[in-house]
């Protein structure tokens, strides 16, 4: 049954992948990231239910965890979520100045700047690690965000993280 | 008692009541600021959705967002639905009517009876799950309101695109009927119930076909059901099958006439209601057959409006003897206004005849990412960029033709913001163009605001447009505008689009419902309020605020809404109302401490479920799968947890299986707060114990997604690369790929039943006393209003006497005078006010809501005496206040001895002043003046009648630049009242008014029209360039570049009257000392301008008055009597309960590093001095977990929100990423 | 303000030992802190000393450092005593007590932070052949006499003895001088057989050399051109160092590799004087697992090592003290599986402190980086591919 044989043929290349050597380019074709959004409860992750209310197509690569503002969203969460194995981790708020919590956006402006510096040191390229403004009516704003987002991870690959077992 | 999350038998009326009409955001403000002192309030709008036309702007000045959101509940915020206001609105205290109608209001305050009617809804909310399949095979397009017509919509559509609720509604006037949609819903929601007219039968009789059939046409378009009979037997034997509401007859028929039949009929069904029908020949029969007890006659021939007009009558009565009838104590109106339509009369801009031409809400709507546009601001016809755009400004609002002489308030300021946007959010606008006649930009941040517009490239231009016309060469996409500047040239511009700022209008059905219930109304059509209270209507416990009452902004249309609120409180506290308490803990709390039992109920929404996530019915390696946590005791399959016998079944199985954690995964609808609150009594458990996930959002995953079309996308431009673009993906179908994802989602919820602390917190208790720091007139308004509702006072002023401003500024002949007497005596006379004159408040001690301040007397001071020596009404107001010393001991009125007192609140009210004008004044005699030296000059009679004078009043002195760059709004209503005075005092006297902009807005513009009809004359001058005055003992010159001549022009007068503005009085140390702090111009700086305008950040801190922004006496009436609605809904408990996610400390864990102290955006953390803890105000808290997120030892948590619940969310969320190596749950299931 | 202490004829440590005494004879201070010899053998820890007869123990310059005594002010300094206390400090012990008041742990109310040219350390297992390979009982049983160690370090830094040199951390340290201390202590550049200069850096540095009566002094000479010979050469260890750890750790699997003797033993982050929380997050519930999740993440992974979330607690950390990181080095002296923490930690640092541009310990008002932010920065981080900036 096709969809099944799928899932193996593409088991069997992740496997493949694992015993690549490091660097090694993997066909983007053949990769399905998986990544991580810290959204925020009142721009960002209205801003998905309106994408999906109003039918837009994004890749569904990226899974959303509500947050109720990007400022509770630890460093940990961050380093967690790569060590857990996520290809990306996106975190998703309100536009500067419009945050609920008054500024909680300018402060995970702050700490996804210092995991900028800490992470990218140990192979996890600093593309893997974003920070987007989504109000609650960019609806098409958000689904082209996906997009783009996804569209960068199948271009770099896996992350070392899917691929090695390092908790 | 325990509030029950229905609307039954458990209430008694004994609580008090208030009916809100209108869900704009005055509705919504008004409504929560009553649930939150424990009202009931029942929320009735007439159109599909909340929001009103605030829902339709997707941004806000001043900070280009929305932040509607921060309206939400501060207090019990867990009684409200946590998210995007435009999303939906839930309150455990407010029923919601949406489609619905306020039909009557009859009786008294404290017992109205009204009326409901709500639309007949074709879509079953309850069932609808939103999934789109009804929208996409329903043939009928029509225009989309809510994209202001610019885009199309379905007959069947979402009312509001980020709508919480997934329901769809049917178009009644779009729908062709042919119940395709029915056909193909899935859950049956759509059921084709008959519209309330359908109900309404109407039996036409005549002789002549030709009369019957287009009667029956006509009545049948209306939607009514309509039988013929050629005959009156034919009549009287169709009366015996059915049941007529109404019958309209012919008189001269063969056979058996009219009159008889009326007869006969009224025989066989004497409710119905006839109407003759009588060529001009019969009218005596006619009139005769009215004494027999026809309704009504019409003579032949008639237009079909007259009959339409009378069945309609009927029909409304027939529909009311329907309608839900409730009981409240007070209404609140507040269903906004109309926007002007452009193309009435002249309509000199061509709206609608030239394509370029909209509307600015058509142009919000252009800007709006869910707008025609989508990303791109296109031109409505062409598709083409829109590089080139100009507003104009006063289109419906300062204009004569129309009889809307009134300012509309928000226009200026609406365009400044598009033009901002346009600028700043797409690059290719070159050029934005205003133009305007006065740029009117009052208030706090307004005039910033338009410097930045400025500075972002915004231009301009003080000019009357000339005209317009289409582009000779490309009609369709440009158009001409010529224009006159002040100087009379003309210039000549191509604009790819003009934004006509339309003004707000009265609402005409509004009219004639203020008119049907004694409603009295302005000269325009707004509801009107009495001069001292800025809420209130004619009528007594029927009260008004927003657009309702004249044209208003967001800012003051909150304001009034909260004044609406605390006016309804004080008549339902008058009719001995009360308010709910709060619901105590459940009874089975110890079961939940107990190790975690987790009961899974996945409902299997109607076979959906199973459809939309590719799996079987009863899906056992699903459940296998999820039961393999230890701690996960039962997963059962459920059906229609949405409804009441759904529910039952999963009753029954929870009490045979004993959980004291349950997880529901269901759809969206069951979500909400209240249906969790629902469960959670089903399983007796508290709620924290209880967690929803919405499994359905798995199927989101769908194939029948359209990809994103870009309207007006020029195939000639350089596309932008095609990831920018939405486009449909490579659907990845792994095998059992959504059920995995659903999987997923339900492990995040039982991590969160298992994770959630069930340390419930302390509440804290409320110190029910406010302290009210300024005497002045808001400071006593709100101190009564607060008093009134049964809480104690302390009143500080730091001068001899109460009353500030006031007792200089005469707000109006004598009225005003006699309002602040009354209140004065009403504050000293009050029971549970105390009065501390001559005293500050300083030095406060103790945590937010247990303050304990000092109150200083301060010994009498110079300046006091001087100013109770020269004001004759001070010295009575002195003598008044020893007057009343004398008579009540007990009441410390002038703080003699220091003094502590303890309190919950505080409203700080300390005012404002006039500014320093920066030259020397006079007192006596002719010379230069401010607006209040001027003012005591003209209220004592000083002034020479005899002869005619020079006077002239400049504007706007010190004001709108440097530091004080702001609009004080007061200067230019009292130099126009002025004006108008000294014109009144001698014809012949001339003034002449230099002003930058004339600042009029709403009504106060009526001001300026009477000004320029009285002969003043007015000469406009650019910033940086005031008149110069020069006096001496003989006079003033004034001397001034005229704009129109271009040349210097000089005049002596004797009076110079110069608009200094207000400047606040609030110092830092006072607002710091409660945690509160000034904004850049020195006023209270509020949590947000808009939505949380008299508050701090820490909430029990409010301000109103002048030191709050500048404003007029009915400004700063409303603000004090907003501050006092917000201080007695802390007031009204008496223990501030945590939220369900609130921020806690483990203090073993904490090392008082004190990261997190400034880290709270709201304060709500503090050290405790005695037990060198931290502690939280659980008022404060809004759970945001900014503080979690500082905190490195993880002592700072929230819960529901805690760190080991988010590893856990990651894990599970990640938990597949290598599955396809080692493991697959379905497979080896 | 400066003043002078003459060697005359003693050794740098009795000069110093004979300092410390005037302190506490003329009340200058009621107590110091300072390192000391515990009785019985090599190990030197700070101490609090109130009598001057207990000062011959002491050894304020050497190559033994196994606490960083910014932590040991801060518990002197949380809350008032009543007393003065003047403690001989490393500039990577000031700095973090800096960072410690501003964290609230400490205060500097009552402290005379007295501030040293630093001797360097040794690492640990050098340290321990460095006292073998020295005579003992000079000065006391177990312990060198320090005075070798210590002109080598001021008269001709840089150059081993015997092989002997300092810790890597040290090597690379940026600011071997004080910094944001009250009396700073200048041996750099100084004739050592004349004496020391003492240097007042506040307000109350000066009032506390005043009451000392001691001869005024001037700036050694060449003072500054050996700093920046000495701050050249640690820039290119450091240089060094950087390479070398993107080498052992540039990847996650070679990150796992360095780790992989860890023992989650958390002794790093127990000598850290920066890391300042009661208790570690790691060994609080957050990080107790039930068994079904272990279970869970090794059919996940295939196999998990237990201790689990070690490299999650290495890279937790390195996020929540990265930037107040003073490079003392003392997380590799602790390490029992004798990994370099410090090379990485220090390397990992400094760039998060670049980016924030803050320098820890060096102003006292300088707030923490993370508890403070502006409405315009650091626009390049936001936005897919920065396109979306606002």
């Amino acid at each position: 049954m096709p969809e099944a044989q799928a899932v193996r043929d593409k088991d069997a290349r992740q496997k493949n992948a694992l015993q690549q050597p490091a660097g090694q380019p993997i066909v983007p074709d053949a990769f399905e990231p998986v990544a991580i959004a810290f959204v925020c409860n009142w721009c960002t992750y209205t801003a998905a239910d309106l994408a999906g209310t109003s039918r837009l197509t994004y890749p569904d690569n990226v899974r959303l965890v509500r947050v109720m503002c990007t400022g509770m969203v630890d460093t940990q969460y961050v380093i967690k979520a790569f060590l857990e194995g996520a290809d990306a981790v996106l975190v998703s708020g309100c536009h500067p100045g419009d945050c609920h919590y008054i500024n909680g956006n300018y402060k995970a402006r702050r700490r996804i700047k210092l995991l900028k510096q800490i992470l990218p040191r140990f192979g996890i390229e600093t593309q893997r690690l974003r920070l987007t403004w989504i109000g609650a009516s960019d609806g098409i704003e958000f689904a082209r965000t996906m997009i783009r987002f996804v569209d960068e991870i199948k271009q770099m690959g896996p992350c070392q993280t899917r691929l090695q077992s390092v908790i | 008692m325990q509030i029950s999350w229905a609307w039954g038998a458990a209430m008694t009326h004994k609580i008090g009541k208030t009916l809100v009409k209108g869900g704009g955001i005055s509705g919504i403000k008004a409504s929560l600021d009553l649930a939150q002192a424990g009202y009931q309030v029942l929320l009735v709008e007439a159109s599909d959705h909340l929001g009103g036309v605030t829902s339709q702007l997707d941004r806000q000045f001043p900070t280009a967002g929305c932040g509607m959101c921060r309206m939400l509940p501060l207090i019990d915020r867990d009684q409200a639905s946590r998210h995007c206001l435009r999303r939906g609105l839930f309150h455990e205290n407010i029923e919601t009517c949406l489609s619905t109608d306020l039909v009557s209001v009859q009786g008294e305050p404290g017992d109205f009876t009204i009326a409901l009617q709500q639309q007949t809804s074709q879509v079953n909310p309850a069932l609808c799950i939103g999934c789109g399949q009804c929208e996409a095979v329903c043939p009928k397009e029509v225009p989309d309101p809510f994209n202001a017509g610019l885009t199309k919509r379905k007959a069947i559509y979402r009312p509001c695109p980020q709508s919480f609720s997934y329901a769809y509604a049917i178009d009644g006037n779009a729908c062709n009927g042919c119940r395709a949609c029915g056909e193909v819903c899935p859950t049956h929601a759509i059921q084709f119930v008959a519209q309330e007219r359908e109900t309404f039968h109407v039996l036409v009789v005549d002789d002549e076909k030709i009369v019957r059939d287009s009667m029956k046409e006509w009545l049948t378009e209306e939607g009514y059901q309509v039988h013929t009979a050629a005959s009156g037997q034919k009549a009287l034997d169709l009366m015996a099958e059915n049941h007529f509401h109404m019958m309209l007859t012919d008189i001269k028929m063969p056979g058996m006439d009219g009159v008889e039949l009326l007869t006969r009929a009224k025989a066989l069904q004497p409710d119905i209601a006839v109407v003759m029908m009588t060529a001009y020949a019969a009218v005596e029969s006619a009139v005769a057959a009215m004494k027999q007890g026809a309704l009504e006659y019409v003579i032949k021939p008639f237009a079909p409006e007259t009959v339409l007009a009378l069945v309609d009558k009927r029909f409304g009565e027939f529909a009311a003897a329907n309608a839900r009838k409730e009981t409240v104590d007070a209404l609140i109106l507040a269903s906004g206004s109309d926007l002007f339509t452009p193309d009435q009369g002249i309509n000199p801009y061509g709206y609608g005849r030239i394509p370029g031409v909209v509307t600015s809400l058509e142009f919000e709507r252009m800007l709006s990412a869910a707008g025609p546009g989508r990303t791109q601001l296109v031109h409505p016809v062409t598709g083409r960029q829109i590089q080139r755009i100009a507003w104009f400004q006063c289109v419906g609002s300062r204009d004569l033709t129309y009889g809307s002489t009134f300012c509309s308030s928000v226009c200026c300021m609406i365009s400044i913001k598009q033009s901002m946007l346009a600028k700043t959010l797409y690059p290719q606008v070159a050029d934005a163009c205003i133009f305007y006649m006065d740029m009117r930009t009052p208030g706090k941040d307004s005039e910033l605001y338009a410097d930045q517009a400025r500075q972002a490239g915004v231009d301009f231009v003080r000019a009357r447009v000339h005209s317009l016309a289409p582009d000779a060469t490309d009609p369709v996409a440009g158009i001409h505008v010529r224009w006159a500047d002040l100087s009379g040239k003309m210039s000549d511009s191509r604009f790819d689009l003009v934004v006509l700022a339309v003004g707000q209008n009265p609402d005409t059905m509004m009219q004639a419902f203020a008119k049907d219930h004694d409603i009295d109304t302005d000269a325009w059509g707004f509801v009107q309020s009495p001069p001292f209270d800025p809420a209130d209507t004619s009528r007594p416990g029927i009260f008004a605020c927003g657009t309702v009452t004249g044209p208003k902004d967001i800012h003051a249309s909150v304001i009034q809404a909260s004044a609406a609120a605390m006016s309804a409180m004080e008549t339902m506290a008058a009719a001995g109302r009360r308010t709910l308490s709060a619901d105590t803990a459940p009874s089975d709390f110890a079961m939940a401490v107990e190790q975690p039992r987790i009961m899974v109920a996945v409902c299997r929404c109607n076979g959906l479920l199973a459809k939309n996530l590719d799996m079987p019915e009863e899906p056992a390696p699903f459940c296998r799968f999820l039961a393999q946590d230890p701690e996960v005791v039962q997963v059962e399959m459920a059906d229609r947890l949405c409804e009441s016998a759904g529910r039952q079944m999963l009753g029954q199985k929870i009490e045979a299986c004993h959980p004291n954690r349950l997880v529901v995964a269901a759809c969206g609808p069951c979500m909400r707060m209240d249906k969790i609150r629902v469960l959670a009594e089903l399983a007796n458990l508290p709620v924290r114990c209880v967690a929803a996930v919405d499994v359905m959002a798995c199927a989101e995953i769908r194939q029948d997604r359209e990809s994103v079309k870009v309207p007006g996308h020029e195939p000639g431009r350089q596309a932008e690369p095609d990831v920018a673009e939405p486009k449909i993906q490579g659907i990845p179908r792994m095998y059992h790929m959504k059920a995995r994802q659903a999987a997923r989602f339900i492990q995040t919820g039982i991590s969160r039943v298992k994770t959630m602390s069930l340390n419930k917190g302390t509440g804290e208790d409320v110190v029910c006393r406010a302290l009210v720091v300024g005497g002045g007139i808001a400071g006593m308004t709100a101190a009564l209003a607060i008093a009134g509702q049964g809480y104690a006072v302390d009143l500080v002023e730091k001068q001899a006497v109460l009353g500030g401003n006031l007792v200089w500024l005469h707000p109006g002949p004598g009225e005003g005078r006699t309002f602040l007497e009354q209140q004065k005596e009403a504050v000293l006379s009050h029971a549970l006010i105390r009065v501390h004159t001559q005293t500050l408040a300083g030095g406060t001690t103790g945590r937010p809501g247990q303050w304990t301040t000092r109150l200083i007397p301060v010994p009498e001071t110079k300046e006091s005496l001087n100013r109770a020596g020269t004001d004759p009404f001070e010295k009575q107001a002195v003598k008044s206040i020893d007057k009343q010393a004398a008579g009540s001991s007990d009441k410390p009125v002038s703080g003699s001895s220091e003094s502590f007192v303890r309190h919950g609140v505080v409203v700080l009210a300390v005012g404002g002043t006039q500014a320093d004008p920066g030259i020397v004044t006079r007192n006596t005699g002719p010379g230069i003046y401010t607006q209040q030296g001027f003012q005591q000059i003209l209220d004592n009679g000083k002034m020479d009648t005899q002869s005619p004078l020079q006077v002239a009043m400049i504007q706007c002195w010190g004001s709108r630049e440097k530091d004080r760059n702001y609009c004080s709004r007061v200067c230019c209503p009292r130099a126009l009242e002025q004006a108008l005075f000294v014109k009144d005092l001698h014809p012949d006297t001339r003034v002449m008014v230099f002003f930058r902009d004339m600042m009029t807005p709403g009504v106060s513009e009526d001001l300026y029209t009477r000004a320029r009809q009285a002969g003043i004359v007015f000469v406009s001058y650019e910033p940086g360039r005031a008149p110069v005055l020069d006096a001496d003992d003989n006079g003033c010159r004034i001397t001034w570049l005229d704009v129109i001549l271009g040349k210097t022009m000089e005049m002596i007068v004797d009076y110079a009257v110069v608009a200094t503005g207000v400047t606040p009085q609030l110092t830092p140390e006072l607002a710091g000392s409660f945690g509160a702090r000034l904004d850049r111009c020195h006023f209270f700086d509020q949590a947000d301008i808009k939505w949380q305008p008299v508050e701090a950040l820490q909430p029990r801190v409010l301000a109103c008055g002048l030191c709050l922004a500048p404003g007029g006496l009915a400004d700063c009436l409303a603000t004090a009597r907003a501050a006092a609605a917000r201080a007695v809904a802390i007031l009204s408990r008496e223990q501030i309960r945590p939220g369900r996610d609130m921020a806690r400390v483990k203090t073993a864990l904490c090392s008082l590093c004190q990261v997190c102290i400034p880290a709270c955006p709201y304060g709500a953390r503090q050290i405790d001095s005695l037990t060198r803890t931290l502690v939280i105000d659980p008022l404060a808290c809004q759970s945001c977990g900014i503080c979690a997120a500082m905190c490195p030892s993880g002592a700072a948590v929230v819960d529901g929100l805690s760190a080991g619940h988010m590893l856990d969310i990651i894990h599970t969320t990640l938990s597949d990423v290598r599955q396809g190596d080692y493991y697959d749950p379905f497979t080896q299931a | 303000m400066m003043s002078f202490l003459p060697t005359k004829d003693r050794t740098i440590t009795q000069t110093l030992q004979d300092f410390l005494a005037q302190v506490l004879e003329t009340k200058a201070a009621d107590a110091v802190l300072v390192p000391s010899r515990v009785t019985g053998d090599a190990a030197v820890k700070p101490c609090l000393i109130c009598h001057p007869d207990q000062l011959h123990h002491t050894v304020p310059l050497g190559p033994g450092f196994f606490v960083n005594a910014g932590t040991m002010v801060s518990r002197l300094s949380w809350k008032l005593s009543g007393k003065k206390t003047a403690v001989w400090l490393r500039p990577c012990e000031i700095k973090a007590f800096v960072e410690l008041t501003k964290l609230k742990q400490g205060d500097r109310d009552e402290v005379i932070i007295l501030g040293m040219d630093c001797p360097m350390a040794l690492s640990r297992k050098d340290y321990d052949t460095w006292v073998q390979s020295r005579s003992p009982a000079e000065v006391g049983p177990g312990l060198p006499d320090p005075e070798e160690w210590i002109r080598n370090r001021y008269e001709h830094p840089g150059k081993p003895i015997d092989g002997f040199t300092p810790a890597r951390a040290c090597q690379v340290c940026e600011t071997p001088y004080p910094v944001n201390a009250d009396v700073s202590v200048q041996l750099f550049g100084a004739d050592l057989d004349q004496g020391i200069v003492l240097q007042a850096d506040t307000r109350k540095g000066e009032d506390f050399l005043e009451g000392l009566h001691l001869p005024p002094g001037k700036k050694p000479e060449g003072r500054n051109t050996l700093m920046a010979d000495i701050q050249a050469l640690h820039e290119k260890a450091f240089q060094k160092m950087e390479t070398e750890i993107q080498d052992q750790t540039g990847t996650m699997d070679k990150l796992n590799h360095f780790f992989s003797a860890c023992i989650n033993c958390h002794n790093c982050r127990s000598v850290c004087p920066v890391c300042y929380c009661r208790e570690c997050v790691f060994n609080t519930d957050v990080f107790v697992h039930p068994p079904f999740q272990y279970l869970q993440w090794a059919d996940k992974w295939g196999r998990v090592s237990m201790p689990f979330d070690t490299i999650f607690f290495h890279l937790t950390r390195m996020a929540h003290m990265g930037l107040t990181c003073v490079g003392c080095g003392q997380c590799t002296r602790a390490c029992p599986a004798n990994i370099p923490v410090a090379d990485l930690f220090i390397t990992v640092a400094r760039k998060a402190q670049a980016a924030f541009d803050y320098k820890p310990g060096a102003d006292d008002a300088e707030p923490l980086p993370l508890s403070v932010f502006q409405e315009k920065e650091f626009a390049d981080i936001v936005g897919m591919g920065g396109s979306h900036d606002t």
